[in-house]
């Protein structure tokens, strides 16, 4: 980065070993070549009095030059600030509009036409500082109302429901919200701040200096919010959804229950933590005998399950935990002793009250085998036959 | 839990508009689960909005538990929302999410770690307390958005759409789950839905609605199985 920066300016001093990593690379690359995409800087007049940067530091125009490129460039950041806050502070941020947003952007882009469009303007004597103000400004503007406009405005029902201060409204909710833009605000108004310090100052090192750190925020401030400050490595593993294995049943409706087979001859099996079947049809074994696991995954049609009026002992059980009527037909929904939750279509002038005690049974014969086996899957999509209306 | 009463309710947007609810009166016991039910634009989410108290009638009288709540805020209408789009606050995480109303309220910290404690486990959430809204599939938004109108135990739970988004199994195994959130805790609910299914499962009463009227109010079965008009039976027949 050095001899970088060293061909750009002799006089500048050498500094090794302050960047590392990739951002060394990202932010050399980015000092060398920003100042040329249109970043235009008065030659430096004074750069034989400042032959280096420590110099230069400590020279006696420095708090001049400084302030000066303060006043010119940063009472952007504190305008926009106002602006971002006050309406996240107020009832109208609820309230943004499309038009109002493009009004700014129309704003911005009439002083740029303007700006370019007419001499006399340009070489006024703070002319540069009203394009400033004109063009960026509202640019900035749009940028915070377009993120309010992003809020759902439900979130804003929300918080009126929850009662929460403006205070509190602003500190969770809204800043975090708007914190984006006001984000790309303060960077912007920085790096130009930086541009403008070096060119009042005489000092063309600061150009790339300035470029460079900005560029460097850019980065770290971009990854924080990717990787590191506002999602936990929890949220990551949540993101990866399971696999659904309903898909692959071709049936949105059936219940998915786990067999686990009782013997090598795949004539016993266990359903819901009890063994119902001692004996099952020859058909039905040799399917499972074929798999060659210790659990398979069965589908059984809602409306293949009897709800028995009676306790039977060698029968299912388990407990009511839902009932939804849906007209001629109701849906239930059975917790089994060891917690499946499986759904019987049932006539909805029964009545099942929560938590009562029922006994149920599914033919062996209406399970729905498909092969799609716990362990490792040796089933061909291919031979599977298609799973019909669960009333079918 | 409390009654809750709607009387000669009209609201218009506008002054020419055509009301978006039009002399509208329905009554909800104690601890009863009604559904509206109606197509989009029949006036089912504005009323829900006029009793949460997110909009102000043009006419008539809300009262809850035989109080008069016109004009009163809606943080102290003691009502919970269960919001469509579920409008949990995307930056805050779900811990946050369900505890900045007892935050607002000025809850001790005691309080506030019990409450907490006692709804993510009857909701199955305490897995979820870390994480934020976009980590969190639609069904476990849909509880946590459940979870954080109850935990401030209002007095009437209202669920706009709650099942919206959710397809296929999804979406019958959470309407089982709120069925059984919902029976459980024994609150006056309203849902609106457009779904006649989904109606006809949660709900003890339907209010068919269309363009802000009410067509039959009645049990599922009654009302199933004699419709007053068109309209009605097609509303039951819609998913």
């Amino acid at each position: 980065m050095a001899s970088e920066r060293n061909s750009l300016d002799p006089k500048a001093p050498e500094q090794s070993g302050f960047f590392i990593s990739t951002e060394s690379v990202l932010v050399s690359v980015a000092a060398l070549i920003l100042p040329f995409l249109g970043v235009t800087f008065s030659p430096p007049p004074q750069s034989s009095v400042y032959p280096g940067l420590l110099a230069a530091l400590t020279g006696p125009d420095l708090w001049h030059s400084a302030w000066l490129a303060r006043l010119l460039v940063a009472s952007g950041i504190e305008i926009a600030l106002a602006a971002g806050i006050g309406l996240a502070f107020s009832k109208a941020a609820s309230n943004v509009s499309r038009s109002l947003v493009r009004i700014f952007f129309l704003i911005s882009a009439i002083s740029l036409l303007c700006w370019l469009a007419i001499p006399s303007i340009r070489s006024l004597e703070n002319g540069s500082v009203l394009a400033d103000f004109c063009i960026s400004l509202p640019i900035y503007i749009a940028a915070v109302l377009a993120h309010l406009r992003l809020v759902q405005r439900s979130v804003y029902d929300a918080i009126s429901i929850d009662g929460a201060s403006p205070w509190l409204t602003f500190k969770t909710v809204m800043f975090p919200l708007v914190g984006p833009a006001l984000l790309i605000v303060v960077l912007s108004r920085l790096f130009v701040l930086f541009q403008e310090f070096g060119r009042h100052y005489g000092l063309s090192a600061t150009i790339p200096l300035g470029c460079a750190l900005a560029v460097l925020a850019a980065i770290l401030i971009w990854r924080a919010f990717v990787a590191g400050v506002f999602r936990t490595s929890q949220e990551k593993v949540a993101d990866r959804q399971p696999i659904d294995t309903v898909k692959l049943l071709d049936d949105s409706n059936i219940n998915l229950v786990e067999v686990k087979l009782r013997s090598k001859e795949g004539t016993q099996i266990q359903m819901f933590g009890e063994s119902a079947w001692t004996s099952l049809s020859p058909e039905l074994a040799q399917q499972l005998q074929q798999h060659q696991v210790e659990k398979v995954a069965v589908g059984v049609r809602p409306a293949k399950v009897q709800i028995l009026s009676e306790p039977k002992k060698t029968a299912f059980h388990g407990v009511v935990y839902s009932f939804e009527p849906l007209g001629k037909v109701g849906l239930l929904t059975i917790e089994a002793v060891d917690g499946t939750r499986v759904r019987a279509l049932v006539d909805s002038s029964l009545t099942f009250a929560l938590d009562r005690r029922i006994s149920f049974w599914i033919d062996p014969n209406d399970l729905v085998l498909q092969g799609q086996a716990t362990r490792p899957a040796p089933s061909n999509p291919k031979d599977k036959e298609p799973v019909k209306d669960i009333d079918g | 839990m409390a009654e809750l009463a709607l009387k000669s309710i009209v609201k218009r947007y506008g002054r020419t508009a055509s009301p978006a609810i039009n002399d509208l009166n329905l009554e909800v016991g104690d601890g009863e689960i009604v559904a509206l039910l109606g197509p989009a634009r029949s006036g089912k989410s504005t009323l829900l909005r006029l009793i949460a108290g997110l909009e102000s009638c043009s006419q008539g009288e809300i009262t809850i538990g035989n109080k008069m709540v016109n004009g009163i805020h809606p943080k102290d209408r003691r009502i919970g929302f269960v919001f469509s789009d579920c409008a949990l606050y995307p930056a805050l995480t779900v811990r946050e999410n369900l505890t900045l109303n007892l935050r607002a309220r000025g809850a001790s910290r005691k309080e506030v770690d019990k409450r907490l404690a006692e709804t993510a486990e009857s909701f199955g959430i305490a897995p979820l307390l870390e994480r934020r809204p976009a980590a969190l599939s639609g069904a476990e938004k849909l509880r946590v958005n459940i979870a954080r109108a109850i935990i401030r135990r209002p007095s009437v739970l209202l669920l706009d759409e709650p099942l919206n988004g959710l397809e296929g199994m999804a979406h019958v195994h959470m309407r089982t789950e709120t069925k059984r959130f919902l029976v459980e805790i024994g609150l006056t609910t309203i849902i609106a839905t457009r779904s006649g299914e989904d109606a006809m499962a949660l709900a003890d009463r339907i209010a068919v609605l269309d363009q802000g009227q009410i067509q039959q109010f009645g049990k599922p079965i009654a009302v199933f199985n004699n419709p007053a008009n068109q309209f009605v039976a097609e509303a039951l027949q819609s998913h």
